[in-house]
């Protein structure tokens, strides 16, 4: 018979039986524990991943705000830079001059042609034209009396011109240009929206060779009388060298913005065929209807009858000259950026130089029937000068509006060599001018490869304005004489 | 040999070892959930920076004078324009639909359970807690953009801790300062309703100005029946003579066809309203030598210039209401002699007609081409003298109204509009209010405060003196464009809207506007927390959160309202009737451009006859007023309706894709957020107004519903805070 020693004992079986199932429940656990600990961290990182990615697109759309890069790449190639070129129209000038069109980064400095200034390169003139270095806040100043609208806003787009001829008081002409007629014409086969009688004949005035105009703070009068068209020179030359955006973001807040020159009747077709017009149109007092009619209903036929012309207190004060304010209450201005937009497939595409500059002219106008939400809310033009107008098959309200909003966003992935198992992450810019204010719009943007989560931040941010972009990058100083 | 010891864990110790490995296992376990907040927390750090950055962005940049409602009463109490909803307060600001904080409503922020309660101590305090707009408008139209996916955005809410401060008024409820001309122009005049709305005292009235010229026959019927034009400037200054500018200039603008012009009556007409210029010139003391100066040089020598030599413009020592009239009268005498270009060629004569006309390089005789004899000596009236003229007046004319910024007599010029056209008025809070009874309400409602007065009004501080040209200590601030008829109250009556109107000898003005302050005065705090509200069973079936009475946009009176406006099912009226009674101020607007009276549009409804509609019925146009929810409120109860139902018939406010707004748009006050009760037991216009069925607030046309109850609390965790400048002026930044 053994006897068991009690120092060599071991485990009974039902001791061991219960030690492995013990054993099995807390490995059980700790498996499943670690599981679900493996997978947490998993989820854990993936958060942080895209909260990582968030912050750095976050950044990226801070930083854009304040640099403009989408628009005007400072670091990257060429191809990044092509809004600081300048399109030469096919048609040309009344004096068969070239008229080409800036971009919104083109350098004020290059000579940018028109109906009006020019800033040549090298030339003493291209000092005193406002928009050079040392005297860019003297050009902009609301107390500098050549800023001053010289013209009357009271008449509408119809006036026959009864309250004079206020184009003797400022009138843009090109810089070689010594003599303009002021020219309301006679015919009563103008336009459905010009009063039938024209505006009538003054004269031709003629101009002194032009001169440096007087320094900051220097007496102006004879400068003005000299050069009666400077603000409409202004005015007329940073449309064309910038397009409508810049050439509001450059001008003082105040600013009327419209400007006389010479005389260019629109086309009456039919009734109401204004749309045939040349896109330099005027009317009889020699103001571009796309600065006015532009901003104004299209379906208005009714209102003016045999109604000769309206005063301001009339109750068409959209058509007639305006600021910054009532333009945008109607209407949005907004950059195309060069690299490709939504509207055109994204990122990648590239748009030939004319399309830049056909699109950033491009506007859209919120209403247009005087009605807030008028039938042809979101119209989208797309004409150099003159707007297109809304014909029977446009597209309306939201189609348009939403394209418009596509065409000029700029969309850029984050690290695109990133690991697939990452999100994706993307940044959208647009950036337009609406009820007076330079909006900066961005859309955060990213999908979970693995969860296939999609969710995207709007928000805007205060940055530079495209004058500051330019001030950056020294677009506006005088270039080097050749 | 002793046998070696052959010792091994025991099972207690083996137990133990695992209860600590258990332990350790479960507490780094328990650290996931943590990290997991903290990541979310991270999460919502990032948008929390973001919004903030929009917030600030809109609140700086945003434009802060599109309010298209009326903007002058009978009494400062009877247009909601000076109230909270136009304050410079970012949250005044930015909740509304177009710029995206929407309040939360308050059956739910009282749920929530914050650090220290600040939550609450918020809304204690009068506050609100914001949750995004789920389309985040940022000056677009909110009705065309899309409709996006619902992300947890919403899950944040925003509150803005510190008091605000007192601020500027945004303008002054019984003239709003500046009105704007032309320079040069003729007299300044208005649209009005046609038939009433002249006189405050007695806005039913049908005296008008007799300066009133009814519309034009070619005018739609409607418009034509409701509307007039008058001279307002006519009606600040009584000089007969300055009538006589108004009533030539009409004459004048009046002139039709072209066979006319070519006739005699032009020249008539012109020469009369050139007498009539130079008639009123001599009446403010202007001399013919005066006017020939005027002509022979331009005398502009550059501000700066001028700052540097202080070279006094020629009225800098006369007194401001003589000095008023010279340069309104030279704007009027510039605007008739320029009307000369129109008819005289530069340098050819013209003799289409009978008589002689002048070339302006040579100089207009008067007399010879016109017929006429001003009363002053006119020289020939040349190109050169013209633009000498017209460019010293404009000079003296704006020169006069930056050194008299406080004359509410002469409208600013509109070629030069600048923030000093905008006058520093605050309300004074320590000083008895202004009383009166609201206009068309019966007797009877009296405020418990003040028995005996229906309505109470904190009175107005002026930094310096507000002058009329007439108006002397009996009318501080002349006659309105919307009132002109008007008596107001003098400056030292006790019920005057001015308590001080600019500083009084020997007191300690109450106007701080200009006073010297502290950084930390003008801070205050955007607070963000994060809170599944969403998750709430009534989260969308709650009723708005409270909406200040500001943010009515009631009419003032004397105007007109559509005979009917479709708030109980009829059709919209074509024709229209004087308001009478409170009520009918609630049913619409009188005011279009926001200083004159009058409907604002009669709009050609296809196939049917003319409508009224005035755009303040448009959100769009009025994105400040009403329920910020406006958008996206229910407009009946749906406690019938299954989670997930379409609500896209039972909101105000819906778009839906192909939608053609100029045919279909009554669709967007149908039934209107606005009017009268309800009658027969509908649903009643202010029901739909306040948000009491709730509202789709996530945007996505669904009715949603939460899981957990209403007996449910909440914790919001605090993410974020940033401070901010206060500001006490509106103001937009360019």
């Amino acid at each position: 018979m053994s006897r068991r020693d009690p120092r060599h004992g071991a485990f009974t079986l039902i001791e061991l039986i219960i030690a492995i199932a013990l054993g099995l429940v807390i490995m059980g656990v700790a498996v499943s524990g670690f599981r679900v600990l493996v997978s947490s961290l998993t989820v854990t990182q993936r958060i942080a991943r895209t909260n990582d990615l968030l912050a750095t697109a976050a950044l990226a759309a801070f930083d854009e705000a304040d640099f403009w890069d989408s628009y005007d790449d400072r670091g990257g190639d060429a191809s990044g830079r092509r809004l600081r070129g300048s399109l030469a129209l096919p048609v040309p000038n009344r004096d068969g001059s070239t008229v080409t069109l800036g971009l919104p980064f083109a350098p004020l400095s290059r000579s940018v042609g028109g109906d009006a200034a020019t800033w040549p390169a090298g030339d003493s003139r291209s000092w005193g034209y406002g928009w050079q270095d040392d005297e860019r806040l003297w050009a902009t100043s609301a107390d500098n009396e050549l800023t001053w609208y010289p013209g009357i806003i009271c008449e509408s787009m119809e006036t026959d011109c009864r309250f004079g001829h206020y184009s003797i008081l400022g009138l843009s002409h090109l810089p070689g240009e010594s003599s303009l007629p002021i020219d309301g014409g006679t015919s009563p086969l103008v336009g459905g929206w010009q009063p039938r009688n024209g505006g009538g004949l003054y004269g031709t005035l003629t101009f002194p060779s032009e001169t440096t105009p007087p320094r900051p703070g220097a007496a102006t009068a004879a400068y003005r009388h000299a050069t009666p068209g400077w603000y409409y020179n202004q005015f007329h030359g940073l449309t064309n060298a910038l397009g409508w955006y810049g050439m509001q973001d450059y001008l003082p807040a105040n600013a009327i913005l419209s400007y006389a020159t010479k005389y260019q009747p629109m086309v009456r077709a039919t009734s109401d065929a204004w749309q045939d017009s040349p896109a330099d149109s005027t009317d009889a007092a020699g103001r571009p209807i796309y600065l006015i009619k532009t901003f104004a209903r299209a379906n208005a036929a009714w209102q003016f009858g045999d109604k000769p012309f309206f005063v301001l207190q009339s109750y068409s004060v959209n058509w007639m000259p305006h600021a910054m304010d009532f333009l945008t209450s109607y209407t949005a201005f907004g950059l195309t950026p060069p690299r490709g937009n939504l509207y055109e497939g994204g990122t990648g595409t590239t748009l030939t130089t004319a399309q830049l500059a056909y699109f950033n002219r491009n506007i859209v106008r919120m209403e247009s029937d005087d009605m807030p939400l008028g039938d042809w809310g979101g119209n989208d033009s797309t004409d150099f000068a003159e707007p297109a107008y809304p014909g029977a098959a446009d597209a309306y309200g939201a189609t348009v509006f939403n394209s418009y909003v596509l065409r000029t966003t700029s969309a850029s992935k984050l690290m695109t060599l990133k690991p697939s198992s990452w999100p994706d992450v993307s940044v959208a810019v647009a950036r337009y001018l609406r009820l007076t204010r330079f909006s900066t719009q961005f859309k955060i943007s990213w999908t979970d490869p693995l969860s296939g989560e999609r969710a995207d931040l709007r928000f805007t941010a205060m940055g530079t304005t495209l004058r500051g972009a330019r001030r950056m990058r020294d677009l506006d100083l005088p270039a080097a004489a050749p | 040999m002793p046998a070696p010891r052959r010792a091994a864990f025991t099972l207690f110790e083996v137990a133990i070892s695992l209860i600590i490995v258990a332990f350790g296992v479960v507490s780094i376990m328990a650290l996931i959930p943590v990290g997991l907040k903290q990541l979310t927390a991270q999460r919502f750090r990032i948008y929390a920076a973001c919004v903030a950055n929009q917030l600030i962005d809109v609140y700086a940049n945003a434009d802060a004078s599109a309010v298209m409602i009326d903007h002058e009463g009978p009494d400062p109490w009877d247009v909601p324009i000076d109230r909270k909803v136009n304050a410079p307060d970012l949250e005044a600001k930015l909740a509304n639909p177009r710029y995206g904080m929407l309040p939360l409503p308050t059956e739910l922020a009282r749920r929530l359970d914050s650090d220290g309660d600040e939550l609450q101590r918020l809304l204690d305090d009068g506050g609100y807690v914001y949750y995004a707009q789920p389309n985040v408008a940022n000056s677009w139209r909110e009705d065309l953009l899309p409709v996006e996916p619902p992300n947890d955005l919403q899950k944040m809410i925003v509150g803005v801790v510190g008091a605000a401060q007192h601020n500027a008024s945004y303008a002054f409820p019984m003239k709003r300062w500046p009105y704007y001309a032309t320079v040069p122009g003729p007299p300044l005049h208005a649209i009005h309703v046609r038939g009433s709305g002249w006189d405050a005292a007695n806005p039913n009235a049908s005296t008008a100005p007799d300066t009133r010229r009814d519309e034009d026959g070619a005018m739609p019927t409607v418009w034509k029946e409701s509307k007039s034009t008058y001279c307002w400037a006519a009606c600040v200054d009584p000089d007969p003579r300055l009538k006589m500018v108004f009533d030539t200039f009409w004459d004048y603008l009046q002139i039709r066809d072209f066979p006319e012009k070519q006739s005699v009556e032009y020249r008539t007409k012109l020469g009369a309203y050139i007498l009539a210029t130079v008639a009123y010139a001599q009446s403010t003391g202007l001399t013919g030598a005066d006017l020939a100066a005027a002509m022979a040089a331009d005398a502009t020598t550059g501000v700066a210039a001028q700052l540097a030599a202080l070279t006094p413009y020629p009225y800098a020592s006369t007194a401001p209401g003589t000095a008023a009239r010279k340069v309104l009268a030279l704007s009027y005498l510039s605007n008739a002699l320029m009307c000369l270009t129109r008819w005289h060629k530069y340098d050819a004569v013209t003799s289409t007609d009978a008589g002689d006309r002048d070339p302006l390089n040579g100089g207009v005789d008067l007399q010879a081409n016109y017929g006429i004899t001003p009363t002053l000596p006119m020289p020939r009236i040349t190109h050169n003298g013209l633009t000498n003229l017209v460019r010293n007046t404009r000079y003296w004319y704006f020169r006069y109204c930056a050194e008299n910024p406080y004359d509410w007599a002469v409208p600013r010029p509109i070629e030069h509009a600048c923030m000093m056209d905008y006058p520093l008025l605050e309300l004074d809070l320590f000083r008895e209010p202004a009383s009166g009874s609201i206009w068309g309400l019966s007797a009877g409602i009296a405020n418990a405060l003040r028995p005996g007065s229906q309505a109470l009004q904190w009175r107005y501080l002026s930094p310096t003196p507000v002058t009329t040209v007439d108006g002397g200590p009996a009318q501080p601030f002349g006659p309105s464009l919307t009132y002109p008829l008007t008596t107001y109250p003098g400056a030292d009556d006790g019920n005057a809207p001015f308590a001080e109107n600019g500083p009084r000898s020997g007191e300690v003005s109450h106007f701080t506007l200009c006073n010297r302050f502290d950084a930390s005065e003008r801070c205050r705090q955007l607070v963000f927390w994060v809170v599944d509200w969403q998750s709430y069973e009534d989260c969308e079936t709650a009723p708005s959160a409270a909406v200040d009475a500001s943010r009515y946009p009631k009419a003032a009176p004397g105007g007109l309202k559509p005979d009917n406006a479709g708030v109980d099912g009829r059709a919209w009226s074509t024709s229209v009737a004087p308001t009478t009674g409170f009520d009918d101020l609630m049913w619409g607007f009188t005011d279009g451009w926001g200083d004159v009276t009058g409907l604002e549009q009669a709009i050609n409804a296809a196939g049917s006859d003319n409508i009224q509609l005035h755009r303040a019925l448009i959100g769009s146009y009025l994105h400040a007023y009403r329920n910020p929810e406006k958008n996206l409120v229910f407009t009946r109860p749906l406690d019938d309706q299954p989670t997930g139902t379409d609500v896209t018939a039972f909101k105000v406010h819906d778009n839906p894709p192909g939608y053609r707004p100029f045919t279909d748009r009554m669709l967007m006050n149908n039934p209107p957020d606005f009017g009268p009760p309800g009658v027969g037991g509908a649903v009643q216009a202010p029901q739909i107004f306040t948000g009491r069925f709730g509202a789709d607030r996530n945007g996505n046309n669904r009715l949603d519903r939460g899981v957990l109850p209403r007996t449910a609390r909440l914790r919001a965790v605090t993410v974020a805070r940033f401070n901010y400048y206060d500001m006490r002026v509106p103001c937009q930044i360019k």
